[in-house]
């Protein structure tokens, strides 16, 4: 959030709604209405005095109304901007500007407050006191609604989602019983900066719930009117059973009511397994009718089938806990009426072509992303999001390039240091509890210090003003700033010295606001002998910090992209696209992987002809410029971002220079081998198999001359699987109910055996009911079990306990499908894991940088991942996590250098022994060993790779390797000042 | 503010007969670590200190480079005696708050300086195994273990384990009926604190390590470690109150009661010898270890081109001269040993082993130097009959 | 309430003795741990002083040993929760590091209690706090460093 709220290619308008959209793809122009705030952004420095006058309390809609806020607030800790907001309902001096709405509702809770006796007053004078406690005039009552145009090439939609109302199933007493709560209101509970700071409680006697039921698909698979399924929920079910039971002893049990377990991201069933090994929950196959109020003690009772156990049963519960699903918002209609979008039947905004293109709206330069089309899961929403970056890119123009900032004389830090020290006193923030004149006395006692002086707001335009004064004033080359955390303020420091030629590296900054003045409030003492000895230890290290220089290495803008299937196609295209070189190289004779003919007849959930969609992606690779070699391998590859050499060999030998490589090879399928009599009955066939026979006539499908005339799918084969692969594959579960339908309308008996049905993607919940409706039968294979495939020359019949009947079932069948799960490609990923040295996980499939921050991304800069290779997907997914890897490949190819940041370790190769360690631990490959002379080996750290971590410093038994701004010698000089006595010069 | 003024730099001079010197280089020549490729001239500091160039000592680099091996004033033709030169002039730098940047971020001079401060109760015996016999406090020998267990605590990672040798040294006297006092009370000796200048917490060490041995009543003091011996004969005898116990390295122990151990022959072992350079140059005990070998029926000892006198030095003395030059020398003396063709490189000190263990770590020379080290110590034991 | 109002005004009136604690922390999950803290307004006690490094593994045995040796009376190591490590596995290592940091704490001689790791992520605001109140009590509960009073006075 603050990355975006920095970013000066970014505008934020928070507040704000789109009220008119007019104009093309390229060329749109958006009218928006910034709502009021009340508070000028501008001025804000967000201190909070305004707060603690506020007499009036409403609300807190972001701890979905569980705690109280003032009328005026900032909406959360984390807000960006961070200005504060006044809640115009609320406000006592807003009565002016009330809308007739409003007014009616103030008469309301007047009339309540009248009928309760509580202490009614008619007549309100305005209240104010905020704009008399705010020190920088940032409350402005007058501020109107204000209607900017925007002139874009495109738009994005990402308004997410809205929770199901609950309250719509009655049954489940969500709003009739307190101790019925959502799982967003759960989930406030247990986060530790949220309401209760963690524990979680019964809202109506405020005690430790000891027995924790959850009921899935509040709201979704068909409850409430809504057969998709919610993604997200079984997952977070998961994961807050395990919290709760970590974070409180109290709680003895909790159960989760489920249908499917829905673990289908990557590591998620590993995740479950952890779970189940933990006893973390107890796992009920069931969806309970109604939630019970027991009178006598105040608990609940939920009564529900276990499908699984075979009983009824009722589980006593103190609070119940509802995952609820992901339903569109509210003005997502409106917003699709104003953009001239389409919805889909439930509300959601609508995709053009829900097979292909995860992000593509149904009107050109208008894109979507993340639960704006449905539930999605965090690494899925960030993957899309990116995606929509590589996309847009097609409709922007300007804006490619980097700026570059004029150069500006540098002021001398050499010598002696000269230190000034800054106490800023936030307003009362930091003044309120410590004596800011005793700090600045007792700092400009400390020898070297040359000035201290303080500032009632340091971060305010001017309080750096004053900044820059004191640097020139007094000559000075460090600069001490007692305020608030470095982690947010410290880069608007940096910027300031920097634009005066200060070197930003000279600057230290003393937290004294937020771990200090703001938490030891109930000691005042302690709280100012400890601000004291902070800034006795920032001027410490101040002393010994050193001038730093951004480097630069020069950027090869072009990229190769690895593998030519759907995932290759498309990041080659969004990149070529945006004019970089891309090259394409494909190991076989042609492009398409797993959608070339003949492996894939028809995509869900919409039927697409495969070939079709083939042949508008390569029409547009062709058009897009890149360069594609065939038959062509990769041989070897050296550098780093930016500077890429790679070795090709085959069809295609040369030495090619790019800044950036996108690994795009797919995975394998599994290959079955002699499990269920694959090797040994020719009618036990895989799903791609079928699907080849599907290419070349859908309606007559031959097994050894035969046409069968009944078929039974076996699912998870390889997959869920600890022998093989232990996660879900994705794809299967959703493709098998495809080539169902397909088979049923040719007349065959279907059977599927399934482990849970996993229909995730968009419309694959709608084809799973479709496939019931025609008759297709389910049979769910229990727990650690496999079904048998019985037979002698050829299979007859498929054998399984049905645990939903509790019996063994032996269904006859013509033909076998075995759903195979994906695997690692081999020997792609232990060859590129060699050369790339790029992180594999333990299910086998490349590492991403970070799930949720960084899924195309690996710890290996500019080495990007696409589709499968990290992971199996379906192709709405692949296409998607292609397109956000050409994005992330863009933005490093937009610059024309490769920004090298100072901060990073450096080796002293006086001191290396050549020992190898830190490259050995270094998980970006930054050091390695280079021979100096013959015998004699030294690192070198790479500092376009060194992401300044310094864990190798730490292990450097020579101790040659310096962290940069975090040497031994800094930090030791704080833990010496820590401890030394105050000295006086 | 020290507890002992440093001495001004002419009486520095004078006490390690500098001023002898005529400037021949020779020293320089000697000096492993400039044959090396480190910028270290013993002459031009020995040239610097006549001068008076109190700037030009403290500030410079090479003071601290120094491995104090004495090899330059064995070749020295006028007698310099450089390593006293060296230990007075940095405890002028300490004096003026310089310290050598000390490699694995100075973590064992904290170790030492916490022990110099005494205060804690140390659990450093519980690496005591049933089969030793020990006294805690009185007794007629006194086994001095040095910090054998804290290093086995801080290098995991190497395979050698130094506190083998300082069992083996237990067994080895319980097997000649001696029950030694091992002391949980005994702390750092102090040597690297005072070859790195800090006289001040090495007095705070010596005082308490040698009332310790005192109170004990032992008439004999035994030593494994090199370093631990020479700081125990040379540095502590001003601390005495009384008269010192006899001070001997184990192998001084063990060869002069040969008679007395039986040893059974197991099968031939070819091994070479490294001596460490305070046993060796800084103490001129040559021969003990090499009668103890002799002695062993199944070792068959070679030595090595440079040995006794003109023995290497393993290059890493004090914890502070851990560099590129370093890492040569220790290269250059793993391959010495390996083209004996010994099996083994049997060392008198742990620290040796210590730091030749972490030139071994190297994955690119790694099998030209690699070569299985042995205590001596360890090695009688191990011949020790049933 | 008036039991703890009581309680900790019983505490006022017998001046206790409060611990001097060294705490390392990682930028990006414990110190923004800190911070939040702070934007919340969670109190907790004032004894400690941190020192903030990029990652938990650039945390070295010599730090902590350094802390000790100049007198403090307990030591808090923290990072990124396991696996959620800002730079992939730079926590993993320090885990390994403070092994070796806590036996040459408990060869030495100092109690264990002195020496804590922590895990706290970014949003962990309220579990900074607790940890932080935790292990000063703990600390105060051993009482001084049997090593902080040989400082060296400059």
């Amino acid at each position: 959030m603050l990355d975006a709220g920095r970013h000066p290619l970014i505008d934020v308008i928070t507040n704000a709604e789109v009220i008119d959209c007019d104009g093309k793809p390229g060329d749109f122009r958006i009218r928006v209405r910034k709502n009021v705030r009340y508070v000028r952004e501008d001025l804000c420095v967000a201190c909070g005095l305004c707060e603690k006058v506020c007499p009036v309390i409403g609300g807190n809609e972001f701890d979905v109304g569980l705690k109280a806020r003032k009328a005026i607030y900032r909406p959360f800790p984390q807000s960006e901007p961070a200005a504060y907001v006044i809640d115009p309902e609320a406000c006592l001096n807003l009565l002016g500007h009330l809308t007739e709405k409003q007014i009616r509702r103030l008469e309301k809770i007047q009339k309540v407050k009248q009928r309760k006796r509580l202490d009614y007053h008619p007549n309100i004078l305005p209240c104010g006191h905020c704009s008399e406690a705010c020190e920088v005039d940032a409350i402005d009552f007058d501020m109107k609604p204000q209607e900017t145009e925007l002139n874009v090439g495109a738009v994005l939609v990402a308004v997410g989602f809205q929770e199901f109302d609950a309250r719509k199933l009655g049954n489940y007493g969500y709003g009739r019983f307190p101790n019925v709560v959502t799982s967003l209101e759960f989930e406030r509970m247990l986060n530790s900066s949220g309401v209760t700071q963690g524990h979680v409680v019964r809202p109506s006697d405020l005690k430790t719930p000891k027995r924790i039921v959850f009921i899935q698909c509040v709201g979704a698979r068909g409850e409430g009117g809504r057969p998709y399924c919610s993604r997200f929920c079984c997952m977070n079910a998961v994961k807050d059973s395990m919290l709760v039971r970590q974070h409180d002893p109290e709680v003895e049990n909790v159960t989760i009511l489920y249908t499917d377990l829905r673990a289908f991201g990557k590591g998620f069933d590993d995740f479950v397994q952890r779970s189940r090994d933990e006893k973390s929950a107890t796992y009920i196959r069931g969806r309970p009718a109604k939630v019970d109020l027991v009178p006598e003690d105040d608990t609940l009772e939920v009564f529900v089938e276990d499908t699984l156990g075979h009983e009824q049963k009722r589980i006593p519960a103190d609070l119940v806990v509802l995952s609820v699903a992901a339903a569109p918002n509210d003005g997502a209609i409106e917003l699709s009426k104003i953009l001239d979008i389409d919805t889909d039947a439930y509300g959601f905004i609508a995709r053009k072509d829900a097979a292909v293109s995860a992000v593509e709206s149904t009107r050109e330069g208008i894109f979507v992303c993340g639960s704006a089309v449905g539930p999605q899961i965090i690494p899925d929403c960030v993957a899309q999001a990116s995606a929509v970056a590589a996309r847009a890119q097609l409709y922007l123009t300007g804006h490619r390039i980097e700026k570059h900032e004029e150069e500006v004389e540098q002021i001398d830090v050499s010598g002696k240091p000269r230190i000034g020290v800054l106490v800023c006193h936030c307003g009362v923030n930091i003044a309120g509890l410590l004596d800011i004149d005793k700090l600045v006395e007792s700092a400009s006692a400390i020898p070297d210090v040359v000035v201290a002086e303080s500032n009632t707001f340091a971060c305010s335009s001017t309080g750096q003003d004053a900044l820059v004064e004191l640097i020139r004033e007094h000559k000075l080359n460090r600069v001490v700033i007692a305020a608030c955390t470095p982690r947010t303020h410290e880069p608007i420091f940096r910027d300031t010295c920097a634009k005066i030629g200060f070197n930003p590296y000279l600057i230290e900054m003393v937290n004294i606001r937020d771990q200090c003045s703001w938490v030891h409030a109930a000691h005042p003492l302690e709280a100012q002998e400890k601000a004291r000895t902070l800034i006795r230890m920032g001027v410490a290290r101040a002393r010994q910090l050193e001038p730093l220089h951004e480097g630069e290495a020069p950027m090869r803008r072009s990229a190769l992209v690895i593998g030519g299937g759907i995932a290759g196609i498309q990041a080659a295209t969004d990149l070529a696209v945006q004019g970089f070189p891309v090259t394409l190289v494909e190991k076989e004779g042609e492009l398409g992987g797993r959608l070339a003919s003949p492996h894939l007849k028809y995509l869900y959930p919409n039927m697409r002809p495969a070939a079709e969609v083939l042949e508008a992606k390569l029409k547009r690779l062709e058009k897009s410029g890149a360069r594609v070699l065939l038959n062509t391998d990769v041989e070897s590859i050296t550098g780093y971002v930016g500077n890429f050499e790679v070795n090709l060999k085959g069809g295609t030998e040369e030495l090619l220079q790019v800044g950036a490589v996108i690994l795009a090879v797919g995975a394998d399928l599994y290959d079955p081998k002699d499990e269920y009599g694959y090797s040994r009955f020719p009618n036990v066939i895989t799903s791609q198999e079928l699907e080849t026979m599907l290419v070349k006539d859908d309606k007559n499908i031959e097994i050894a001359g035969n046409r069968p005339q009944s078929a039974s799918f076996v699912l998870c084969v390889g997959s869920r699987d600890p022998e093989h692969f232990p996660g879900c594959s994705r794809y299967c579960c959703p493709t098998a109910i495809k080539q169902a339908i397909l088979l049923r309308r040719t007349g065959m008996d279907i059977t599927i055996f399934y482990r849970d049905i996993r229909t995730i993607s968009t419309g694959a919940e709608e084809m799973y009911r479709e496939a019931r409706g025609l008759g297709v039968l389910f049979i769910r294979i229990p727990e650690g079990e496999k079904v048998q495939v019985k037979g002698s020359d050829h299979a007859e019949s498929v054998r399984c306990f049905d645990d939903l009947l509790n019996r063994q079932l032996e269904v006859p069948t013509d033909l076998v499908i075995l759903s195979v799960g994906m695997q690692p490609k081999q020997p792609e990923t232990s060859k590129f894991h060699d050369i790339l040295k790029i992180s594999v996980g333990l299910d086998g499939f490349f590492m991403e940088r970070h799930p949720e921050l960084g899924p195309v991304e690996t710890a290996v800069e500019g080495i990007l991942l696409a589709g499968t290779v990290q992971g199996p997907k379906d192709i709405v997914d692949t296409v998607a996590q292609a397109s956000a890897a050409a994005a992330k490949a863009s933005v490093f190819l937009a610059h024309e250098n490769v920004r090298l940041d100072p901060t990073v370790s450096v080796v002293n190769e006086e001191k290396c022994r050549g020992c190898g360690t830190c490259a050995e631990i270094c998980e970006f490959q930054a050091p390695k060993l280079v021979e100096i002379e013959p015998g004699t080996f030294v690192a070198r750290i790479n500092a376009s790779l060194c992401k300044g971590c310094g864990t190798c410093t730490s292990w450097c038994p020579s101790g040659a390797i310096i962290s940069r701004h975090f040497s031994d010698k800094q930090v030791y000089a704080m833990i010496d000042a820590l401890f030394s006595a105050e000295t006086s010069k | 503010m020290k507890t002992t003024p440093t001495l001004e730099l002419a009486e520095i001079a004078e006490k390690a007969k500098a001023w002898a010197c005529y400037d021949c280089g020779k020293c320089t020549a000697t000096c492993p670590i400039a044959r090396a490729g480190g910028a270290l001239s013993p002459r031009r500091q020995v040239l610097a200190t006549n001068l008076g160039h109190r700037e030009n000592i403290v500030n410079n680099s090479s003071l601290f480079a120094c491995l104090t091996c004495g090899l330059c004033s064995a070749r020295c033709p006028v007698g310099v005696v450089y390593g006293k030169l060296i230990l007075n002039l940095r405890q002028i730098a300490y004096h003026d708050g310089i310290e050598p940047e000390c490699p694995h971020g100075g973590a064992l001079q904290s170790m030492m300086r916490m022990m110099a401060k005494g205060k804690t109760k140390q659990d450093r015996l519980n690496w005591l195994t049933g089969d030793l016999k020990v006294h805690q406090k009185k007794g007629e020998l006194f086994y001095w273990t040095g910090c054998t267990m804290y290093y086995d605590a801080f290098f995991p990672e190497f395979q050698i384990t130094a506190l083998d040798g300082t069992r083996s040294a237990i067994r080895v006297l319980n097997r000649l009926g001696i029950t030694p006092v091992v002391s949980p009370d005994e702390r750092c000796c102090g040597h690297d604190l005072l070859w790195n200048g800090d006289r001040e917490n090495f007095e705070l060490l010596a005082k308490h390590n040698v009332k310790l041995v005192e109170a004990s009543g032992a008439q004999t003091l035994v030593v494994s470690c090199a370093e631990c011996l020479r700081t125990w004969k040379l540095d502590y005898q001003p601390f005495f109150e009384g008269s010192p116990p006899k001070i001997m390295h184990i192998t001084e122990f063990v060869a002069e009661h040969l008679d007395d151990l039986k040893f059974k022959a197991n099968e031939e072992h070819t091994v070479t010898y490294q001596d460490p350079c305070r046993l060796g140059r800084h103490l001129g005990i040559f021969d003990p270890p090499r009668a103890v070998m002799d002695a062993l029926p199944d070792v068959n000892l070679v030595e090595m081109p440079h040995s006794r006198k003109n023995s290497i030095c393993c290059a890493g003395s004090t914890w502070s001269n851990c560099d590129r030059y370093a890492k040569h020398i220790q290269v250059d003396r793993l391959r010495e040993a390996k083209a004996t063709g010994a099996e083994f490189l049997v060392t008198a000190c742990p620290k040796c082993q210590i730091h030749f263990a972490c030139a071994m770590k190297d994955p690119n020379l790694h099998e030209e130097i690699e070569i299985p080290m042995r205590d001596i110590a360890t090695l009688v034991a191990e011949t020790l009959a049933d | 309430m008036t039991a703890v109002k009581t309680k900790r005004k019983a505490k006022k009136k017998t001046k206790q003795w409060n611990p001097n604690i060294v705490v390392f922390a990682c930028n990006w999950c414990s110190y923004a741990g800190a911070d939040t803290a702070g934007v919340s307004r969670i109190q907790h006690q004032p004894h400690f002083r941190m020192i903030r490094v990029m990652c938990s593994g650039r945390i070295q045995p010599g730090f902590v040993l350094k802390a000790f040796e100049k007198g403090a009376d307990g030591v808090l190591v923290s990072g990124c929760h396991i696996g959620d490590c800002h730079y992939i596995f730079g926590n993993e290592r320090a885990l390994e590091q403070f092994e070796k940091t806590k036996n040459m704490v408990r060869l030495l001689g100092l109690e264990e209690g002195r020496l804590r790791l922590e895990w706290i992520s970014a949003a962990e605001g309220a579990r900074f706090a607790q940890v932080i109140n935790e292990f000063t009590d703990q600390v105060r509960e051993l009482g001084p460093s049997p090593l902080a009073t040989g400082n060296r006075k400059h």
